[in-house]
């Protein structure tokens, strides 16, 4: 305990611990998004790209900052190729089948590249999530993308949601169905991008659905799904950095660890009421 | 009120002299991958009339309603209301889903799903004022959904669900209701509550237009028909329009066996 206060009174854990909790709450948050729009499988062949998508971007800008964020831009281009590829191979494929050979290849594809180029530490950094190693780039991408989604879902909340429920009737209603849903895609990129960093390719899924789902046992109302999600996100996050000191346990993966429980932890409680009604 | 010379109105009662039309004129739409799903389709129906959209599957029956909707731009052709173009008045129609395409497990409540409706009205941030909390409630109370406002749409029966659709429809106030499929699914009481729910809309001034399959029922619950197989078989009258022969033409089968059509 003497030693969780000494660390937690240096510089690098005050920062490392607050990215913890904007990165938890950013995710959380945008979780809601993922979870209405029915596009977890989607996140998941992003999150897998993204390898693939760093190593173009590297190999078009150099190593640095900002050749990550164009990498994951490429890795949504490639992903919407590859949903191309899969409606197109639907009458002989199952979108399951099609959409899981395309991540396991996109994947080898890019880790082969990296390792080639002699990025192996890099490589488990962006796999796993190192937080000790974000930068202020890093860290300023993490706020702003935060403030980017509470402030855009916030105040288009209306279409938003419609667009969420039934995006044909949407359009039926004259919402710009189209701006909406690339919107919702750029807003999820960014999001994986800032907590890339943070717990890394992988784990990064777990980061942006478990918020939500845990909340949706108990929401009647999406807007509930949004901030709790961000407060559960948050939370999550804050406690796996205490735990993680303490326990010596990887980061990332404690975080993940802790929203599957909370989740689990959800869903037993509202059994539990659904078989003891309140009067 | 200017307004409600062209709205149900229901803050602002307005004369009703079924003065509204439409008219389709030539649609020709065509689905990605250049198949044919609509050939120089035209027809004309008058609000208060409910119209039946009947063929055989992959006729085009939701291609049709989802061109009407806004939802598919037709190749040729156009539909106006009123002699103006569906384009320029959208909030005059409402569309509503098959179920199967709703996502039912969605968290909102049948008063938010209503609200819903007032969207082409408020816009993305107009707060909502009296007339639309009136509106909105009235929606509620004329399709019997009084006192399931905070429901979430997953814990409502099929027919609630229904009618929760047809709330959003009427808060909307459009005179033009596109149903797809609206009674699949639904039990023979459950159907005719339905079916006289539907007359009872478009006695007050509506025009229903549905995709609907069972050939013996239509004249009970449709004023006209519009039989199609790509383009037009048959329109008019129910009792007009579902003859063996036309029927034989559009499900393709021999005259004889036509009459025991499904």
């Amino acid at each position: 305990m003497k030693d969780l206060i000494e660390f937690l009174s240096s510089q690098l854990a005050q920062r490392s611990l607050w990215a913890c909790g904007v990165v938890g709450f950013t995710d959380g948050f945008l979780s809601a998004l993922v979870l209405l729009r029915r596009s977890s499988l989607q996140i998941g062949t992003i999150s897998c790209a993204l390898l693939p998508g760093i190593a173009l971007g590297i190999l078009l800008f150099g190593l640095g900052r900002w050749s990550v964020l164009a990498g994951a831009v490429l890795a949504g281009l490639l992903v919407g190729l590859s949903s191309l590829f899969v409606s197109r191979s639907a009458r002989f494929l199952h979108q399951d089948a099609a959409l899981s050979v395309i991540h396991s290849f996109a994947f080898a594809a890019g880790y082969i590249v990296l390792m080639r180029m002699g990025l192996q530490q890099k490589v488990d950094d962006w796999l796993f999530g190192n937080i000790m190693s974000m930068g202020d780039t890093d860290l300023w991408i993490a706020y702003l993308t935060g403030a980017l989604a509470i402030l855009l879902i916030t105040a288009f909340s209306r279409p938003l949601i419609i667009f969420l429920f039934d995006s044909r009737a949407a359009a039926a209603l004259g919402l710009p169905s189209r701006a909406l849903s690339y919107g919702i895609f750029a807003l999820i990129i960014l999001a994986l991008v800032s907590s890339l960093q943070a717990v890394g390719a992988f784990l990064t899924l777990g980061l942006l659905v478990a918020p939500a789902a845990t909340m949706r046992f108990f929401s009647r109302r999406p807007a509930s799904l949004f901030w709790g999600g961000g407060l559960i996100g948050a939370s999550c996050g804050i406690l796996a950095f205490l735990l993680s000191f303490l326990l010596r346990w990887h980061l990332g993966a404690t975080m993940v660890l802790l929203l599957g429980l909370a989740f689990l932890a959800s869903f037993a409680l509202s059994r539990l009421s659904a078989a003891h009604p309140r009067k | 009120m200017n307004h409600a010379r062209d709205h149900i109105c229901w803050a602002h009662p307005a004369p009703h002299h079924c003065e509204h039309r439409l008219d389709v004129r030539g649609i020709t739409a065509t689905y990605p991958g250049g198949i044919c799903a609509l050939r120089d389709v035209s027809f004309c129906a008058h609000c208060g009339q409910t119209l039946a959209l009947m063929g055989p599957n992959g006729a085009g029956k939701s291609t049709l309603l989802a061109v009407l909707a806004g939802l598919l731009p037709p190749q040729t052709g156009d539909a106006l209301w009123n002699g103006r173009s569906l384009a320029e008045v959208r909030r005059e129609v409402a569309w509503l889903p098959q179920r199967s395409e709703v996502d039912w497990s969605f968290p909102i409540t049948v008063r938010t799903l209503v609200q819903m409706g007032r969207y082409p009205s408020l816009g993305p941030w107009r707060r909502p004022d009296d007339h639309d909390e009136y509106i909105v409630q009235k929606a509620i109370d004329t399709l019997g959904l009084t006192g399931l406002e905070q429901r979430c749409i997953g814990e409502l029966s099929g027919g609630q669900q229904q009618r929760a659709f047809l709330a959003r429809a009427l808060a909307q106030e459009a005179h033009i209701l596109l149903l797809d499929e609206p009674y699949t699914g639904l039990d023979h009481p459950g159907a005719e509550t339905l079916g006289e729910l539907l007359g009872s809309l478009a006695r007050e001034g509506r025009l229903v237009i549905a995709s609907y399959h069972d050939v013996r029922t239509a004249p009970r619950y449709f004023d006209l028909a519009l039989l199609m197989r790509t383009s037009i078989v048959a329109f008019g009258p129910c009792a007009r329009v579902l003859t063996p022969a036309s029927l034989s033409e559009a499900y393709g089968l021999p005259a004889s066996a036509s009459a025991r059509v499904p």
